[in-house]
């Protein structure tokens, strides 16, 4: 069990720091705390896709813009047959499933034919994902105006306001206020539930396969492991679950954000995980959870500190450079850790 | 030549080395003798500088180099010391030519290009190193073209590819290796201690650690036993005492198993029929052989020639082709899945790489065969790939394995990885038997496990054999075990059958068989 370590500590530390900062600057600490809630799940349900993938010892999945594109294009449907609220929400995550699932088998084959490349790999599927994907946004025959390009009506808006469908859906479920902390109950359960979940799958029998897979791949195969297909089904899962995280991402942020915006999206939910404690295969719900929750934290307070204490133009650098030195330090870390393997 | 002087080494809390001192005399062969996990390694990785060392705290005591006090702290201070190491695992460069791997770093250059540009720069002299190479190879009795490819040339055959680049060091004084034989065929091994003899007659002095202590007795002119990171005992030639080495190694007597009662089964359970396995370094070429119900069949014959392609290649892991059946049913298209389902299991040599999964723990080893295969330990009777395992039965069957088979270990919960070889294949074949096969397939139960751990392991063979009646098929490169526990020994040549031989047949018709020449009597 990797569970919270030296750099989890680290990081924990600098965070009550900037806390700490936060409220001798007069920053509202409450508004924070009910923040970094909503973003918690707002963003874990992409991270918690990661985990299928890594522990089947695929690696990071960096093509996670192809489980987004599923998901969009459920989220389009939706739209498009104006489901709204709740109801709404449900049907973009049924109507997702399919498309990711087919987005998923095709991916896993090329996954599969590159093994020990997967990671650069995957990059690259889901950086010529995208160029493919716009070319379908532009000419997908959708009817319902409000997704349109206003002038011409034909092809998607790069972004679909969300307010009148499904927007807030979940983040409005249940949301209560405990002693003026805001609580997003409903979608922190959402969240919940989903790890919850994925963490009784990998106890299953298949889960084990998956996670054996990830550490010893002839281990696997003379136990009677079918490899090739338990990767599919971690790819196809990764998928899957990127599809929802782009729903509950978006019915957050409120808008369907399509064309280039999934490019990068890989990258922050990389970081997030390895902040966690990832190492490679054995990565469990714990270092999702932890890993999300910190460097989520650590980045909208980061903005606010910035602003107060330096030039308000520095907020966006430091953007930038926390989440990509996060990846970079996570995989030094990680690099260190094999090299001093013991004998 | 060097003196060591109360040596100590820990790991985080384990002491792994307590106050050795050992002296070893230019042009001595020492041999270092001990269980599993007695600091064997441990203290060559000290004397060779190893970085894990270091990194893990260092070592305290002294090392004395021709009387100086010398601290190796990196393998570069060790080379420059004139000690060198061969390991367990090869430290070769497949890609490479032989001549290169021998010479690299030390490469000969050309003269011309020397002065003009420098040494780091310079051309590299091709037939210079060539020859060089191959001079290195004849001093151990090797020929071999020093331009092949490291890829292309056979196991054995890179272990003395190893030797050359550390005698072609022109200040070796100190040569240490870790099982050099585990990987050798008998007369491969005789030729690699032919060549130490030679070594060490120039004045290198050698240790020699290996599990092997016929070898070691015949080879070493001074022999230390350590047991559980102490110096329990020291011998010179003459006087040695194989048993009392063997006591002093494990802290009490050794019995040896062996098979008592021998029947004579003529049902046949597994029939193959011309098999080609395409394993590299162990091709099997057309062999045909028939098990029989109830009996353990020994598979024996020099490295290289194909005897522990049968389980890998039935298994799936590599290309094959051939008919297998399994009591008379033709098994189409052989894999793990279907084996396992008709109660074939196989037990990998490399316990490390592909018998273990070494980050789980004992009791997630034990039952992932079975869970997978049978669907042993599940929740429900429908869908059992999704559902929950069974944790209570699990840990019920891995402690009843644990007490069964005597594996040492702090908790069911410990990882794999932590346990010694002997005790890693006990796991190994508690696994197996979580899904009851019928047929076990078993490569090299007992390389890299001590003598009392082998003498265990060999005796649950014959039990699983005697109580339940199982077929065992074991290929094992150690003649005299198969002889003790087998009913029949099938020799196999240049990936054929070559002949079944009695297992009380002498050793020198079994050498006969195994370089192929040996004729059965009519």
């Amino acid at each position: 069990m990797s569970g919270i370590k030296l750099p989890q500590l680290f990081i924990i530390a600098f965070l009550l720091l900037m806390l700490v900062m936060a409220g001798l600057l007069g920053i509202p600490l409450g508004i924070v705390v009910g923040d970094s809630l909503v973003r918690l799940a707002m963003n874990g349900v992409l991270v918690l896709s990661l985990l299928p993938m890594l522990n089947a010892g695929i690696g990071i999945n960096f093509g996670l813009p192809v489980g987004i594109c599923a998901g969009l294009l459920g989220m389009c449907l939706a739209v498009n047959w104006r489901g709204s609220g709740l109801i709404g929400f449900v049907e973009a995550l049924l109507f997702s499933m399919p498309v990711a699932i087919v987005f998923g088998t095709v991916y896993s084959r090329i996954l599969n034919r590159v093994k020990g490349r997967e990671e650069i790999a995957a990059t690259f599927v889901g950086f010529s994902f995208i160029p493919l994907m716009n070319f379908f946004w532009t000419v997908a025959p959708f009817g319902n105006p409000a997704m349109l390009w206003p002038i011409g009506g034909k092809g998607l808006r790069p972004s679909i306001g969300l307010k009148s469908y499904f927007g807030k859906a979940l983040n409005d479920l249940w949301a209560v206020k405990l002693h003026g902390l805001p609580m997003p109950l409903g979608l922190l359960l959402f969240f919940g539930l989903l790890c919850l979940v994925a963490h009784l799958f990998f106890r299953t029998k298949s889960g084990r396969a998956m996670i054996a897979v990830g550490e010893n791949e002839t281990f696997a195969l003379i136990s009677g492991v079918d490899v090739k297909r338990i990767r599919a089904i971690a790819v196809i899962l990764s998928t899957i679950i990127g599809a929802w995280g782009i729903c509950v991402y978006a019915q957050s942020y409120g808008f369907i954000e399509l064309y280039d915006a999934p490019m990068m999206m890989a990258f922050p939910a990389a970081s997030a995980v390895l902040v966690g404690g990832s190492m490679g295969h054995r990565t469990t719900i714990l270092n999702v959870i932890l890993g999300t929750y910190l460097f989520q934290t650590v980045y909208i307070l980061s903005v606010p500190l910035a602003n107060e204490l330096l030039v308000p133009e520095v907020a966006e650098i430091i953007r930038m450079f926390i989440s990509n030195g996060i990846i970079l330090w996570a995989l030094l870390h990680e690099g260190t850790k094999s090299s001093h393997a013991t004998v | 030549m060097l003196q060591v002087r109360h040596l100590s080494k820990s790991f985080g809390a384990v002491q792994v080395l307590k106050s050795v001192s050992l002296d070893l005399a230019a042009g001595e062969i020492h041999g270092l003798i001990g269980a599993n996990g007695c600091g064997k390694t441990t203290l060559l990785n000290i004397l060779f500088g190893h970085p894990l060392i270091a990194a893990t705290g260092g070592y305290s005591g002294d090392l004395l180099l021709e009387g100086r006090a010398t601290r190796v702290d990196s393998p570069v201070t060790a080379l420059r010391c004139g000690i060198g190491m061969i390991h367990q695992e090869f430290a070769l460069i497949p890609s490479m030519t032989v001549a290169e791997n021998i010479k690299i770093n030390r490469e000969r250059t050309q003269p011309l290009t020397d002065r003009l540009f420098g040494r780091t720069l310079s051309l590299v002299h091709r037939r210079g190193n060539r020859d060089d190479a191959e001079r290195a190879l004849a001093t151990l009795g090797v020929s071999l073209p020093a331009d092949m490819r490291v890829s292309q040339i056979a196991l054995s055959t890179k272990q003395f590819v190893e030797i050359a680049r550390e005698i072609d060091k022109r200040r070796l004084q100190l040569l240490m290796l870790d099982e050099p034989s585990a990987v050798l065929s008998q007369s491969d091994t005789e030729r690699l201690m032919e060549a130490l003899r030679k070594l060490s007659a120039e004045g290198t002095a050698i240790l020699y650690v290996s599990h092997r202590l016929e070898e070691v007795i015949s080879l070493c002119d001074r022999i230390t036993v350590l047991r559980e990171g102490k110096v329990v005992g020291q011998w010179a030639r003459p006087g040695f005492d194989l048993r009392t080495m063997v006591e002093q190694m494990s802290g009490r007597q050794v019995v040896k198993a062996r098979r008592t009662s021998k029947k004579r089964a003529e049902e046949v359970l597994c029939r193959i029929e011309d098999l080609h396995v395409d394993k590299p370094g162990e091709r099997l070429q057309g062999l045909s052989l028939d098990v029989k119900q109830g009996e353990i069949l020994g598979l024996a014959g020099l490295s290289g020639h194909g005897k522990l392609a049968i389980g890998p290649g039935i298994m799936g892991m590599h290309p094959i082709a051939g008919r297998i059946y399994l009591n008379g049913e033709q098994i189409r298209n052989p894999g793990a899945s279907i084996m396992l389902h008709k109660g074939v299991c196989f037990l990998p040599e490399d316990r490390t790489a592909a018998g273990l999964l070494m980050d789980h723990a004992i009791m997630d080893n034990i039952v992932f065969t079975a869970a997978q295969v049978d669907g042993r330990f599940a929740r429900t009777r429908w869908l059992k790939a999704l559902s929950l395992l069974n944790r209570a039965e699990i840990q019920r069957y891995a402690q009843d394995c644990v007490d069964r088979f005597h594996i040492k270990c702090r908790s069911i919960r410990q990882r794999a990885a932590e346990l010694s070889g002997g005790n890693q294949q006990k796991v190994c074949i508690a696994r197996a038997l979580a899904i009851q096969p019928k047929l076990l397939i078993v490569s090299e139960p007992t390389r890299g496990v001590d003598v009392v751990a082998k003498e265990i392991i060999l005796e649950i063979f014959l039990e699983l054999n005697r109580d339940l009646g199982m077929t065992l098929v074991i290929a094992s490169s150690e003649l005299d075990e198969l002889k003790r526990i087998c009913d029949r020994i099938a020799v196999i040549y240049k990936g054929r059958l070559f002949d079944i031989l009695a297992p009380d047949c002498e050793d020198r018709d079994f050498t006969l068989a195994f370089s192929g020449e040996w004729k059965r009597k009519p």
